[in-house]
């Protein structure tokens, strides 16, 4: 027993739910025994991993769910040790090499040339290479994405690397046109309340319609939170009720209140409140650039179009520093000052229309 | 069999570095005949077969019949032919022994000042003879390719002009690069510069179809149409992407604009101009609406913010202020996802830009 | 331009042959120096014939300040090195500077007869500079072997007791090593064996394996044995202080009060603590001529501290303070910050400076130079910024004026971090940083608020306690950490207020009852769920965890635990004494910064 997310995720390509000719194509392509380097791009939880391990089970068989967690230890050559969690089968390796920084080109080099150097021992390895997967490729540094092209054509031979993406603008276009992009978009509204009902009726639920429909709205098509959702409705209450609340996660809840006590009080103190929030989302892990669009979709609803436009355009300027800085709570707090300040010359200019 | 991945620069791989490196793979390609990328297989033998490049295909015509052949720099957009024509030149040269005779480096091999040096010194330590082992006169020099030369520093480019004048008895450079601006100007005064045009649109449906009927991949009107459009004028890329989406489609299915677009990664032409529609309403709640559609389906924003541009100079109604305008922040947006800005807000920066010059 | 300042540089020193003049120094400040030159006639007598660390150093064991299980430790170590045979064995004693390391070291082989040899690295960079970085390398790392083996090897002629035992003793490495440590591994490996005089490393800080130059396997390797000296404690200094007042008879003891002023802003370095005394105590006897006495004792105690402390902003900001110091007469602990210690006490200063901007009469200028500011300021750039991004919105009252204040930040941050030009960038972004928030507000308000220090790093720390919660939820997550920590981990453990317990953030909106009660359903529904998958998760995805993961995570575990301790909860105001606590957190930090830019720096190398 495990999450919903996991204990339904379908592991063949013909199980998959929708996108069902890219499935047939990718197919098409495996069975000829070998593919080239792939890089799969697309929103979060539209089932980029999942289409990923179908495809390796396609090529190499069930001994790819063997996965073991292991620690790899690299050293820089400035002496630096580096310590990167990889999980592995005996095909593939997985690994996510934007956790380490701008030491990621390292990371990567030697991790591919490692797997690369070692053969396959089993003799009965139906293919000559294995399978690198890179997680979030959109978040590597240049350096290493230039260094990735070079080790990507040095070890062709015994190495395919599959890229996961949730963006390719970030990707180089020297790594974009050496990989051929499977673009997986996110399921429909419908795609996903069919796949909730089937999901409900293999775990002998009923599941309202009305209820399906409004999980999937506030999902916004991300399959894996829709069925977390259902799951914790399942937990909060069951049998479903069709008006039954389907909860958001709570820090997009946090992000809201965020948000409304910003064009509740415009003041230097307030601001200092909202700092001391906007640190907790980022120690709870979420990226800067989710804080700045949640606060962006919600702080616009009280402009007119005119300050909706000043407001979207210095979300821009601001979140494009933080990718230059260092210190994204700066350009979060920036946003936010600038957002107050045009703001309260916007309230006091209607407030003096009024009168 | 893994030669298929060599997309882009790499298909030059003919040379004799990444001869050496493909043999793993030899058994493969010998399995399944149909894995050699095509853009390999179908690449010009000899010089008359480069297409439109006429200057550049008169001089070494010349050169086959006896002239002394200078520097050369290649530059032009990529998928031109240039790694191509001097590769094809090579043969004609040197016949059978043209591998021993050309040195080829690319962006992809450590290419140091001190690498280039040390391998171009000990290619040319030896002197070429004048006559061929069955006998036959050729040219008594040898050609290094540094292909993707305006990547190299400008310190190695500096460096690399000393090694020419050098070695300029027994060897020949052959610089290939996309933009000549980027080359030193000690070195373009070493070279005979030639610009390769970017292929006319009929060139490369012609060259497609001729690999459509040789390899039995039937191909739709439109699929056809979408390819040489896609390709702005880079044969190979065309080539690549033909193969591509024959090899997902599987035998014997036909391909329809669908896939091309797909594999292409082009945004297709209702979402680029819905964009520009759905400005024209002046909603910003219609503006969200369509951006999350476009991010959920995971579509590329530089592609579509490159394709919008397009659109935008080519538009018969906006005023030229406005398309100023509007490219002003298709550059600046383009910049920030560049580094790395997130597409969902940058969009929708863009979007209210357009909104607010459409007012204008 | 090099041969030429260095030949300046030889004949000032035929002028003072005691102090070596600053090159910097000298370039920067003329007029200083002008004055310095000026008075040095009037002072030099009474001062500089006299260095007061020499004279007054511990002679025999017992006046050591030195914890006396180290220095058994030392002692035992000595006898034993220094009478066996066979391999040379290597010692390794570490500790902050000024606590009398070396002199403990010195000392101790007197008694026992020992004679010591020291490693000077060789100044001739200028000139190696100009044959050649390759061949430096070489010759400073061979000089290096040569030195060790040579040492050993010969007897030296003055030494008149035949059969002396030897020590080399190395207080510093040729630059050579912290670039390329395995070059020195490898000489020490080879000394190892065929060396037959123990050495003695003596270096400022070698915290548990990882920093420092030597790691801990090879401590290992060649058994080297290492003894780390701690601060010295107050009352120990005290002790040493009134030693060295009983022992000079030219000036009068002076006051309890002074002296416990002096240990107390001295953080455990005795030699500052010394350097202050005589200053003191000189200052008392001649007051007359205090501030051109002031003027060569800080360059003496500065010679002493010269990589801290930027040579020409320490001259002028002792005599701003000396006149003042002048017509207030008094003494309170504040002055003696220049002197002492500076590290933590001053950033909260330079920030206030920066946040409370004194203009003068005229209002279009400002009174403290900005850049000069900036100078003073010690501590990490970063960290600058981030001390004054932590206060700012406390002072500012206006939303305009803060606005524009952030978005100089937001400026400086961008600047700061573009590591490529960082020689030119760096000083654009602290003026920036510096400019713009002194002209930014427009209200003078002079209310005062106690200064914070960074919160940033406590949030730091909690990040990674965070990742480590995903790790420990179910291991595949490791490689989407995102997704993990948006969707995943949400569901699992309850609300993020819940989560968040511990640090209480004020909720005061009074129309979210209906997101409020969202939350508590959501983290009833996830306590129920959390139960039902307590068991679950290990198991989760039959994932195999290599064991050697749970060692790690324990690790850093607890890394984090002793990190978050030193971390919370200190709040300083600009005015407020230092304490022991703050001085743990004034010695980690700045360490962390310096790490943080050495990694740059390396990476930068790789471009």
């Amino acid at each position: 027993m495990s999450l919903w997310v996991d204990k339904y995720r379908p592991n063949s390509l013909t199980k998959l739910d929708y996108h069902k000719t890219q499935a047939l194509h990718l197919k098409h392509l495996v069975q000829q025994g070998d593919f080239p380097h792939l890089l799969v791009y697309g929103p979060s939880g539209a089932g980029k991993k999942t289409r990923i391990f179908c495809l390796l089970r396609e090529l190499y068989g069930p001994g790819v769910e063997r996965l073991r967690l292991e620690h790899m230890n690299i050293q820089t050559p400035s002496n630096k040790k580096i310590d990167i969690t990889t999980v592995s089968s005996n095909y593939h390796l997985e690994v996510n090499p934007s956790d380490v920084g701008f030491h990621d080109r390292v990371v990567i080099q030697e991790l591919i040339k490692t797997v690369a150097q070692t053969h396959q021992l089993d003799p009965s390895g139906q293919r000559e290479f294995k399978v690198v997967v890179i997680c979030e490729a959109d978040c590597l540094t240049k350096d290493a994405q230039h260094a990735l092209r070079r080790t990507m054509e040095k070890y062709v031979a015994t190495c395919r690397i599959i890229l996961v993406a949730h963006t390719i603008s970030r990707v180089i276009p020297a790594i974009r046109s050496r990989c051929l992009g499977v673009r997986v978009g996110a399921p429909t509204k419908d795609e996903i309340i069919s796949i909730l009902q089937s999901i409900c009726r293999k775990e002998g639920l009923s599941l309202p319609n009305e209820l399906a429909e409004r999980i999937a709205m506030q999902s916004n098509g991300n399959l894996r939170r829709a069925v977390l959702f259902l799951e914790t409705c399942k937990v909060q209450q069951y049998p479903f009720q069709p008006d039954q609340k389907v909860a958001a996660h709570d820090w997009e809840i946090f992000l809201k209140d965020t948000a409304k006590m910003i064009v509740q009080e415009q003041s230097p103190q307030k601001l200092l409140q909202i700092r001391n929030r906007l640190y907790e989302l980022m120690i709870h892990g979420i990226p800067s650039e989710f804080i700045f669009k949640g606060l962006l979709q919600e702080l616009v609803k009280n402009c007119d179009m005119q300050l909706k436009t000043q407001v979207v355009e210095k979300a821009a300027f601001f979140e494009h520093r933080i990718h230059l800085g260092s210190k994204p709570i700066i350009h979060l707090e920036a946003f936010v000052a600038s957002f107050m300040a045009s703001y309260k010359k916007f309230m006091e200019a209607t407030v003096a229309d009024l009168f | 069999m893994h030669a298929f991945l060599k997309t882009g620069k790499l298909s030059g791989g003919q040379g004799s570095l990444s001869g050496a490196k493909d043999k793993p793979g030899q058994s493969g390609v010998l399995k399944k005949k149909s894995l050699t990328p095509w853009v390999e297989k179908y690449r010009p033998r000899t010089v008359n077969d480069v297409v439109e490049q006429n200057d550049v295909v008169e001089v070494m015509r010349q050169c086959l019949n006896g002239a002394d052949l200078p520097n050369l720099l290649f530059y032009g957009p990529p998928g031109t032919g240039k790694t191509s024509t001097i590769l094809a030149a090579a043969r004609q040269l040197f016949g059978d022994i043209y591998k021993d005779r050309i040195l080829e480096l690319n962006a992809s091999d450590e290419r140091g000042i001190q690498v280039i040096r040390e391998k171009v010194k000990n290619f040319a330590q030896f002197s070429a003879s004048s006559i061929r082992p069955d006998g036959r006169p050729c040219p008594p020099f040898k050609i290094v390719i540094l292909d993707e030369a305006d990547s190299m520093t400008q310190a190695a480019q500096a460096a690399l002009r000393r090694t020419m004048e050098r070695e300029t008895k027994t060897t020949r450079f052959c610089l290939v690069c996309n933009y000549v601006s980027r080359i030193i100007p000690p070195i373009t005064s070493r070279c005979s510069k030639f610009r390769f045009k970017p292929l006319g649109n009929e060139l490369i449906r012609e060259r497609l179809q001729l690999i459509c009927s040789e390899e039995k991949v039937s191909c739709s009107n439109d699929a056809m149409n979408c390819l040489v459009e896609t390709s702005g004028g880079d044969l190979r890329r065309a080539i690549t992407c033909l193969q591509s989406c024959s090899r997902l489609k599987g035998s014997g299915v036909e391909i329809c604009a669908e896939d091309v677009q797909e594999v292409a990664g082009v945004v297709p032409v209702e979402l680029v101009n819905g964009m520009l529609d759905v400005c024209r309403l002046n909603n910003y709640e219609m503006l969200t609406e369509f951006v999350d559609k476009l991010m959920q389906e995971g579509y590329c924003v530089a592609q579509l913010v490159e394709q919008l541009h397009e659109v935008v100079v080519f538009d018969t109604n906006m005023t030229d202020a406005q398309k100023a305008s509007i490219c002003d922040r298709l550059g600046v947006c383009s910049f920030r996802m560049q580094d790395g800005g997130n597409e969902y807000i940058n969009l929708l920066d863009l979007g209210c830009t357009i909104i607010r010059t459409m007012k204008m | 331009m090099a041969f030429k300042l260095n030949w300046i540089s030889a004949s000032f020193d035929k002028d003072k042959p005691d102090e070596v003049i600053d090159v910097d120094n000298l370039r920067m400040e003329p007029a200083i120096d002008e004055v310095q030159r000026m008075n040095y006639s009037c002072t030099k007598e009474k001062i500089m014939t006299k260095d007061w660390l020499k004279e007054y150093a511990p002679k025999i064991p017992s006046e050591l300040v030195l914890q006396k299980p180290k220095l058994d430790q030392l002692n035992a170590w000595l006898q034993i090195a220094t009478k066996r045979v066979g391999m040379a064995p290597i010692l390794l004693i570490t500790g902050p500077p000024g606590v009398g390391k070396s002199t403990a070291l010195k000392v101790l082989a007197a008694v026992q007869h020992i004679q010591l040899t020291e490693w000077e690295t060789p100044v001739d960079i200028d000139n190696a500079e100009l044959a050649g970085s390759g061949h430096l390398i070489q010759s400073q790392a061979s000089r290096f072997e040569a030195f060790l083996l040579n040492s050993g090897r010969y007897v030296s002629l003055l030494d008149n007791g035949k059969g002396m035992k030897k020590l080399i003793l190395v207080k510093e490495f040729p630059n050579v090593f912290t670039l390329h440590p395995t070059q020195l591994f490898d000489i020490l490996r080879r000394y190892h064996v065929m060396g037959r005089v123990p050495i003695v490393f003596s270096l400022q800080e070698q915290t548990e394996g990882s920093r420092g130059i030597f790691p801990k396997q090879f401590l290992e390797e060649l058994n080297i044995q290492q003894i780390s000296f701690n601060k010295v404690p107050n009352k120990s200094i005290m002790k040493a202080l009134k030693r060295i007042c009983t022992l000079n008879k030219t000036f009068s003891a002076p006051s309890a009060d002074i002296l416990e002023k002096i240990v107390e802003c001295v953080h455990g370095d005795i030699r500052n603590a010394v350097l202050q005394l005589s200053y003191e105590l000189v200052q008392d006897k001649h007051g007359t001529i205090k501030q051109h006495n002031s003027h060569s004792v800080r360059h003496a105690s500065h010679k002493q501290k010269s990589k801290i402390i930027k040579p020409s902003t320490v001259g002028r900001q002792n005599s701003v303070k000396m006149s003042k110091k002048q017509s207030s007469g008094n003494k309170s602990s504040k002055e003696f910050e220049a002197g002492g210690k500076d590290r933590q006490l001053p950033i909260f200063q330079r920030v206030g400076r920066l946040l409370y901007p004194k203009k003068s009469q005229d209002v279009a200028f400002l009174t403290h130079n900005p850049e000069e500011i900036v100078d003073q300021t010690l501590a990490h750039p970063g960290r600058l910024l981030h001390m004054v991004l932590e206060n700012y919105l406390k002072v500012f009252r206006d939303m305009n004026d803060s606005c524009r204040a952030i978005h100089y930040a937001s400026d400086a941050d961008t600047m700061m971090s573009e590591f490529r030009e960082r020689e030119l960038t760096l000083p654009m972004a602290l003026s920036t940083l510096a400019r713009g928030f002194m002209t930014c507000k427009s209200t003078a308000s002079r209310k005062w608020t106690p200064l914070t220090n960074q919160e940033y790093f406590t949030v730091r720390q909690r990040t990674r306690a965070v990742r480590e919660q995903i790790i420990s939820t179910n291991p595949k997550y490791v490689l989407m950490p995102r997704d993990a920590t948006m969707d995943i981990l949400p569901i699992i453990y309850g609300g993020l207020s819940s989560r968040l317990d511990s640090h209480p953030c004020e909720d005061e909106l009074c129309d979210t009852s209906d997101d409020e009660a969202d939350m508590v359903l959501l983290a009833e529904g996830s306590k129920n769920l959390q139960h039902c998958l307590s068991t679950v998760i290990d198991a989760a995805s039959g994932i195999q965890v290599a064991p050697k993961e749970v060692v790690t995570a324990e690790k850093s575990d607890a890394d984090n635990i002793k990190g978050e301790e030193c971390m919370t909860g200190t709040p300083y105001e600009i005015q407020e004494s230092e304490s022991d606590d703050e001085s743990k957190i004034s010695e980690e930090l700045p360490k962390a910064w310096l790490d943080n830019d050495i990694e740059f720096i390396n990476n930068v190398h790789h471009f």
